[in-house]
């Protein structure tokens, strides 16, 4: 059964059993997340938000990790992150995923009943911990030290086309490697996508890089380690994403990473300093 | 389902979450709001849709962080969207409804200022699509990180 089709099924299970007043959202956008989890539904108990793996996460299960960690750190704090596994897969696919949600069901309808009733009671938290303050704290403050830093690339990128100057260049300008750079080993993630038109799916790929090193999951909870937080990542140009411009940078800034367009390319090791001494 | 109306449907998802920790039926209010902000994407002409969308979103957020930063006993010193922005941005880190100086300051310029232009000059639309589409997406984004 399709990712899709299960959440529709699943979504229209919740309805009949959940009062009219709860809100359920099946596929929800939000302005942080590249990928959100698949259904959120909003009761008296709180926020609940369900997870079924995609074929591509039961490949590599640290994509669904990502999903969850960045869920974690997006959604209310009190949010109930639920995974509904396919019956028919094995289970041990997430044997070091299934710990850090609040709980795991299969696919099973008897089982889409236990959801209805974790929506409904305000108790229910699967013995997580409370996202501590400081988890936020430093999420956020990640956020907006790389929306900011992409944003003021994107205004000289702007400048440097309407004033059809080259880009100066402020040091070395030769090819970079790919893979985490620095003075210190694995600082800062960098890659380079500029060879052709990125998309959402790359952001996601790139937030799997500094998911994996930037956060311990302990208890239901991403603890921030001294692993590569940030990222930089050279793109070809800045690209809209429908119905919502900014959607991509955004997501990419709440996964640690900073878009530099290729004409700002000389400026990725500056960037990169500088996001080394943010520690 | 459009993805602007998948959006929509998130932020109403949060309001509801905001009502029953509060408990204040103002969220109700603002869940209204978030609807009429849904209908209006079928309003034409299509300038006045993006007006309509922009006033209802701003509307809706307005109303929800004046109410969130109740809920935590704090007091903006005005009834407004940039004073509720200025009180969140002044208290600790720590607390719960802390937001950070540079999305202030975003915010301000992204939601505040659209707010004080289109609300109060005659004759003020977004003038294209894509910049109704990004004040939309600022106030979703500010929606997500205070409304709770």
């Amino acid at each position: 059964m399709t990712v899709l089709r299960q959440r529709n099924e699943v979504s229209r299970a919740l309805r009949r059993s959940l009062d009219t007043d709860a809100v359920i959202v099946s596929g929800p956008d939000h302005p942080l997340l590249v990928e959100a989890p698949d259904i959120l539904v909003a009761e008296k108990g709180g926020l609940v938000a369900v997870y079924f793996p995609k074929a591509a996460e039961y490949s590599n299960p640290q994509r669904l990790y990502t999903r969850l960690v960045l869920a974690r750190l997006a959604l209310p704090p009190q949010t109930r992150h639920v995974l509904v596994h396919d019956h028919r897969k094995p289970r041990t696919a997430f044997s070091f995923e299934a710990r850090s949600f609040a709980a795991v069901l299969s696919s099973r309808p008897r089982h889409i009943e236990e959801l209805s009733k974790i929506a409904r009671d305000p108790a229910f938290d699967g013995g997580h911990s409370q996202l501590p303050a400081d988890v936020l704290i430093s999420t956020r403050h990640r956020f907006a030290e790389a929306l900011s830093m992409t944003k003021v690339i994107r205004r000289l990128s702007r400048s440097a086309k309407q004033a059809n100057f080259g880009v100066q260049s402020r040091g070395t300008s030769g090819p970079y490697p790919i893979g985490a750079v620095g003075g210190r080993q694995g600082l800062v993630h960098e890659a380079d996508i500029s060879q052709r038109a990125w998309k959402s799916l790359d952001i996601q790929n790139l937030a799997v890089r500094t998911t994996r090193t930037a956060f311990t999951m302990d208890n239901g909870v991403p603890y921030p380690t001294d692993g590569a937080r940030y990222g930089v990542v050279v793109i070809d140009e800045f690209r809209d994403f429908r119905g919502d411009p900014d959607k991509l940078v955004r997501a990419a800034a709440f996964a640690g990473w900073v878009l530099a367009p290729r004409n700002q390319k000389p400026m990725v090791p500056e960037l990169i300093q500088r996001l080394q001494s943010r520690r | 389902m459009s993805q602007t109306s998948k959006r929509l449907q998130t932020l109403r998802a949060l309001t509801t979450v905001a009502l029953y920790r509060t408990g204040s039926s103002v969220f109700t209010h603002v869940d209204h709001e978030l609807q009429e902000m849904g209908t209006s994407v079928r309003v034409s002409p299509q300038r006045r849709s993006h007006l309509l969308q922009v006033f209802h979103g701003i509307r809706a957020l307005e109303t929800a962080l004046l109410e969130v930063a109740k809920s935590h006993g704090l007091t903006p010193t005005m009834s407004s969207l940039g004073a509720a922005l200025y009180c969140f941005a002044a208290v600790p880190p720590t607390h719960p409804a802390h937001l950070g100086a540079r999305d202030k300051s975003r915010f301000i310029g992204t939601v505040t200022k659209v707010r004080n232009t289109t609300m109060h000059q005659a004759n003020v639309f977004p003038r294209s699509s894509r910049e109704a589409e990004v004040t939309l997406g600022e106030i979703a984004t500010c929606f997500s990180l205070l409304v709770r």
